[in-house]
């Protein structure tokens, strides 16, 4: 997803003179074409995050929309006071990309874990959060999303998942069953067979924020027991949004999370033993259905 | 409106009347950086196209206040430049303005709001970099003011090495060196000396200059080298003009009581 992503951004910048590339020093190997072919707007800004924002943040006041790209474990946290004050604040548009998510990483340790990340900037007022869960979903969003003039933060996962083909926010596979699951990146590939093989009705996400509530509480009234599944902390994660939506909404169902609540300092080197280590993996989710 | 004289200087005293004023009136804080940057941010408004700011023209030079905390001071300039009017810097610190205590780009003419330190310097950076990418004929540069304290902050040391790798000529950065940190000297916190090395080791021209002489100022910038960012590094005094907030670091927090009110508008008649 991620080359997609870059591949769309060269051909973009070659139709709007506007947009600004900078980089805090990643993307070996994908993004020197954009350099090569724009260096009056492209800028490698080094290992400096709160650099990257702050100038990230002057290049908008100049006229750019400016595209900030490094990974996602080091964009949010180390430069939280800059996407406060200097993006946020100002309501200014900009598009962060962050690359990697949830255990993306694994075997490099929680420092490297994405696992608190959007929940930090879905606090931050007039941000939008996006998290593509396959790679039809990319198809024409560097577009859109460089041309809403809006904050935002796209996190990528890795993988090339494409056995959904839509480009909606939000993806509904139903099932007739009182459960429903509600998931999104890199767990999406994981939790694909409940739809497919065990009859579980899923809401994928796309977006995480803000959630377009109506019609997600359309979808969820319909279900007994809501099991939000996901790679990051439930406190400020997707488990947090449905739970404010449907108090305000009235809905009864029983929400239930299933997360990680601590950082990992065990190594794993597969994705799939970080899920099995936090009851997120496809066989811990099924086991919990048939209790 | 305090009267802008030839080479387009003010009248600093009067500034200075000005600022105790509001701060006396608003019970007010930041006395001492306030006075400090006077001469400073005179001097930038003197070298820029005022008109351009206020139509702002996107050719316009970029004017960073990085310390915010000189919000009062740099308020009652941009006063005198006709860049705020009367009425609205009367509302400084009260009620229902948008003069808070820091600087905010809710004020118009000011770019950007700053407040934690450290922010200014990096956002300053960006914009000379995108007005040097957009290759305007007019040249305009972005100056930020910075204080002595805030450059303890890691951040702008992260900017000052892009600037100097950048070679970006139209970069100017203006360092309020009243040497009084938060709440002690800054040779007591962290010594920030030899300062003109560090800067002149990440690359930018350095001149220690007086930071209370628009003219030397105006000079420095106006002859600085072709192929650098520039550092100013401004000799001033905290709390200016007042002999009983002149170089202590108490008059960062203490407000103007009525007699002390008196005191200080008479040491600046």
């Amino acid at each position: 997803m991620r080359n997609t992503i870059i591949e769309q951004i060269h051909e973009e910048m070659k139709n709007d003179k506007d947009i600004f590339f900078l980089t805090a020093d990643m993307g070996i190997n994908l993004i020197e074409k954009i350099e090569k072919d724009y260096p009056d707007r492209f800028l490698n800004v080094g290992i400096a995050e709160q650099n990257l924002i702050g100038v990230a943040s002057g290049l908008v006041n100049i006229g750019f929309k400016v595209i900030a790209y490094t990974i996602s474990n080091f964009i949010v946290h180390r430069c939280l006071e800059q996407l406060r004050n200097d993006i946020s604040l100002h309501k200014k548009p900009i598009l962060l990309i962050g690359t990697s998510c949830g255990y993306d990483n694994s075997p490099l340790g929680p420092t490297h874990h994405v696992i608190d990340d959007w929940g930090y900037i879905k606090n931050l007022p007039n941000f939008n959060i996006f998290c593509p869960s396959n790679i039809n979903y990319c198809d024409n969003l560097l577009k859109k999303l460089i041309n809403k003039k809006q904050s935002i933060y796209l996190r990528i996962p890795k993988g090339k998942f494409d056995l959904i083909n839509s480009q909606d926010d939000y993806e509904y596979l139903s099932k007739n069953n009182d459960n429903i699951f509600l998931t999104y990146g890199s767990l999406v590939q994981e939790l694909f067979p409940l739809y497919e093989k065990y009859d579980q009705s899923l809401l994928i996400f796309n977006k995480l924020h803000p959630i377009d509530k109506n019609s997600i509480i359309k979808i969820l009234e319909k279900y007994k027991k809501i099991y939000v599944v996901e790679d990051h902390f439930a406190s400020n994660g997707l488990f947090d949004s449905i739970c404010k939506i449907c108090i305000n909404s009235k809905l009864d169902s029983e929400i239930i999370s299933l997360s990680p609540n601590d950082y990992e300092l065990k190594v794993g080197t597969s994705i799939n033993y970080f899920f099995k280590l936090n009851g997120i993996d496809l066989d811990s989710v099924r086991q919990l259905i048939n209790k | 409106m305090i009267k802008v004289s030839k080479r387009n200087f003010v009248d600093t005293k009067a500034i200075r009347r000005k600022i105790i004023k509001l701060l006396y009136e608003a019970k007010a804080s930041h006395l001492g950086s306030s006075m400090s940057l006077v001469e400073i941010v005179s001097t930038i408004y003197s070298l820029v196209d005022n008109d351009k700011i206020k139509k702002k023209s996107p050719d316009r030079s970029r004017v960073f206040i990085s310390k915010g905390h000189g919000a009062c001071g740099t308020y009652s300039v941009m006063n005198a430049f006709s860049l705020i009017n009367d009425d609205e810097l009367n509302t400084y610190h009260k009620d229902n303005s948008y003069l808070a205590g820091h600087v905010s780009h809710s004020v118009s003419c000011v770019e950007h709001s700053t407040g934690a330190l450290g922010h200014g310097v990096s956002v300053a950076l960006g914009a000379a970099i995108g007005l040097k990418s957009k290759n305007y004929e007019t040249k305009p540069l972005s100056m930020v003011v910075c204080g002595d304290g805030e450059i303890q902050e890691g951040s702008v040391w992260e900017a000052f090495m892009l600037a100097g790798h950048l070679k970006l000529n139209n970069f100017i950065v203006f360092i309020d060196y009243n040497k009084i940190s938060s709440i002690k000297n800054t040779n007591e916190v962290v010594n920030l000396e030899p300062l003109k090395d560090k800067f002149s080791s990440f690359g930018f021209s350095s001149k220690v200059v007086d930071g209370h002489n628009i003219n030397q100022m105006y000079d420095a910038v106006s002859q600085r080298e072709n192929d650098k960012p520039l550092a100013l590094i401004c000799n001033t005094i905290k709390g200016k003009g007042i002999s009983f907030a002149e170089n202590d670091p108490i008059w960062h927090y203490r407000t103007l009581n009525d007699e002390l009110y008196i005191k200080a508008k008479n040491e600046l008649k």
